[in-house]
């Protein structure tokens, strides 16, 4: 299945290229597609990514969050201030 | 003394009087600086029930210790005084370059008092100081009034905070402004420095501030550095500044959309979010700015060539000022929030109180308690760019109904009685841009902190905004995580360091820093009394005004009552009557009265006159 990825903020830093399409096996679930887009270079603190929120087609979801063919999702990570 | 530049000035605007004082290292060592120092001081020099835009009214600009050394993030002073916006203790900080030019000028603080008979402002070279003229600077703008001054004084380096138009009006939105768009921004410091006539403080040093250390702080600085290297957020912060995040934050509901009534997923949408702060408004960008010896560099100067509001020289607006004039009105439109940044900072007005009373007048617009008439023909609907421009405008020339709205929301609310029901406030003053029911911590932070209505103050709020906290809407047990995170961020502002040494990657950066500054043993538990003492020393100010825990109000829809429908704060709803109490019962206030008990404050120390003031009778 192929599913859609919009990045905010903070989460445009932890991808490993910008990719707007992306094909998941069926069944894949938020925490695939992470696995399957964000760097996993050890040099950089990835302690944040905790914090990432997401919504599946304007709806709040979670990792385990199960996706589906022509899914939208945002994943976002807001750190603002001052 | 390291760390300390070890003389305070006191200037008496009424009878032209300069008083130069030593800075007793006991103050020092039990109020640290900034408005630890500063409240210490304007407890002792000011009557309880001092008119805040009075001759009895004392200004403060006080550095820490950090300020000006070789620490990163020291950068700070803070404005300290009686706010008229919400008739208790007040205190901003701002960084830039002012603060460090403080203390290589030869003082830690400045204290004014009085009023002058005509404009003045205040001039400090090298350890000498005085007042001067300052009726041809008089109606000038914040950046405009920089350049004169540095012309004039022919010291192309000499830094400035001034006062714009706003402030000689007494505005209640304004602020001074520092280095042209630097901000102690909240609770009307700029109507303080009006009222007595101070158009500007400028100063030009050449002194330097040694410390006890210096290879430690070196190794300090070093140690940062490489975790900054290591640190996504660092990153983030030094490419697109404290706003890149801005879209992120209106999605998620860190930012308050539509005066706090709104849902960003659903009134905003993923595609507007993405003309959301800087991650968009950097395309103007000229080049970068950092403040004092900050290895992040936040800022950034901008120039705008195309757009209804072209602007030859600007900045970067900051997230505060990105979501108070974007999400908050549900505008999206960049030239607005540029336009209305660039006016702000030139006026001398709080970004985040003005938007903030903007979105007041929208809701009341658009629920028909104030007419288009009452407006002065503005049709202020939601987004409507044009409108809040022209709006901000006549907030910044007091100029029909922005007479009224100059003074914030809740003063226009009480002139015109009418559409309190709209207030979103803390005891009277406008909320920050980060939302409560996503930090649940922040409601007792707006609410209770001694001054009221911060984003800076500490507490568990802004950790939860950010960080993975499952069980945040546990409203049990918070009490002792809600304290310490207090005294630890007292410690740092008052260090003058900035908050976004939060970056550093070294929990107790700050106790290290301060070691090392100062030669002092500085533990945790030396920092968690510090904060402490200080939380005290500015609570007592309020206490001595008479106010009590029932006087510090917080507008229910920030605390999801009632709770949002949509969107990811669905159904928040906080029990903020627990989190004061747990607060409270940690920090050994009483929730009636408010005072402390003795026991704690003895236990302090420092604050014998508040204890007597506080139970003999």
């Amino acid at each position: 299945m192929k599913v859609t990825l919009k990045a905010f903020g903070l989460a445009s830093f932890y991808l490993r290229e910008k990719l707007e399409s992306i094909e998941l096996p069926a069944g894949a679930t938020i925490a695939d597609l992470l696995e399957a887009v964000t760097i996993k270079d050890t040099d950089r603190d990835l302690s944040l990514l905790s914090a990432a929120k997401f919504f599946v087609n304007g709806k709040s979801a979670g990792r385990d969050t199960v996706l589906h063919d022509g899914d939208e999702i945002i994943f976002l990570l807001h750190l603002a201030g001052g | 003394m390291h760390g300390y530049a070890g003389k305070m000035l006191f200037v008496d605007l009424t009878h032209g009087i300069l008083t130069e004082k030593p800075l007793p290292e006991k103050l020092a060592r039990l109020f640290l600086g900034g408005y630890g120092i500063g409240a210490r001081i304007l407890y002792d020099m000011m009557p309880p029930g001092a008119d805040p835009l009075g001759p009895e009214s004392v200004l403060g600009f006080v550095t820490g210790p950090c300020t000006g050394t070789k620490a990163f993030f020291g950068s700070r002073y803070t404005l300290v005084h009686k706010s008229p916006v919400t008739g208790g203790w007040n205190d901003a900080n701002s960084g830039g370059y002012f603060g460090p030019e403080i203390k290589k000028a030869g003082y830690d603080a400045v204290f004014v008092s009085g009023m002058a008979a005509k404009p003045v402002y205040l001039l400090i070279r090298d350890g000498r100081a005085e007042i001067r003229d300052a009726s041809h600077l008089w109606g000038k703008d914040t950046k405009e009034t920089w350049r004169l001054l540095q012309e004039e004084l022919k010291q192309p380096k000499l830094r400035v905070v001034a006062i714009g138009p706003a402030g000689e009006k007494m505005s209640l939105l304004s602020c001074p402004i520092n280095d042209g768009h630097r901000a102690p921004g909240r609770g009307g410091g700029g109507a303080v420095m009006g009222a007595k006539m101070l158009k500007a403080v400028a100063v030009y040093g050449t002194g330097e501030i040694t410390v006890a250390d210096p290879q430690k702080v070196t190794e300090i600085n070093k140690k940062i550095a490489a975790n900054l290297k290591k640190n996504p957020g660092a990153h983030a912060f030094g490419q697109m500044g404290t706003g890149g995040g801005t879209g992120a934050s209106a999605l998620s509901g860190d930012t308050p959309v539509k005066n706090w009534a709104g849902v960003g997923i659903r009134d905003i949408g993923p595609e507007k979010a993405e003309l959301l702060g800087s991650a968009n408004l950097d395309k103007y960008k000229l080049k970068k700015y950092a403040c004092y010896n900050c290895p992040l560099g936040c800022g950034a100067e901008y120039k705008v060539t195309d757009g209804r509001w072209p602007l030859e020289q600007t900045e970067r607006p900051e997230y505060e000022t990105a979501g108070a004039f974007g999400a908050l009105l549900l505008n999206t439109e960049e030239d607005v929030v540029l336009k209305c940044n660039d006016i702000c900072n030139r006026y001398g007005l709080d970004t985040i109180s003005t938007g903030g009373t903007i979105a007041w007048a929208m809701e009341c617009y658009e629920n028909g308690v104030l007419t288009r008439e009452e407006l002065d023909g503005i049709d202020l609907t939601w987004g409507n760019g044009e409108a809040i421009v022209a709006l901000t405008q006549k907030i910044a020339d007091q100029e029909g109904c922005g007479a009224v709205l100059a003074h914030g929301s809740a003063y226009a609310a009480q002139k015109w009685g009418k559409g309190s029901e709209y207030l979103q406030v803390a005891s009277g003053i406008e909320l920050p841009m980060h939302d409560p029911r996503l930090g649940p911590g922040l409601a007792r932070t707006y609410q209770y902190d001694p001054t009221p209505g911060r984003h800076v103050k500490g507490g568990i709020g802004l950790p939860q905004v950010f960080g993975a906290f499952p069980d945040k809407y546990d409203f049990s047990n918070t009490g002792e995580m809600d304290v310490a995170a207090t005294a630890a961020q007292e410690v740092e502002n008052c260090a003058g360091l900035c908050t976004f040494m939060i970056q550093s990657g070294i929990p107790d950066a700050k106790e290290q820093y301060l070691a090392a500054v100062t030669g002092w043993t500085f533990t945790r538990e030396d920092s968690y009394e510090t904060g402490l003492r200080i939380l005290n020393m500015r609570h007592a100010f309020n206490l001595r005004e008479g106010l009590k825990p029932a006087d510090f109000t917080l507008s229910p829809r920030a605390a999801g009552k009632p709770p949002l429908a949509e969107g990811p704060l669905a159904g928040v709803e906080i029990d903020t009557e627990q989190l004061a109490k747990n607060f409270f019962l940690k920090v050994e206030w009483d929730l009636a009265t408010g005072k402390p008990s003795p026991e704690s404050l003895q236990r302090l120390g420092g604050l014998d006159d508040v204890i007597k003031d506080l139970y003999s009778v």
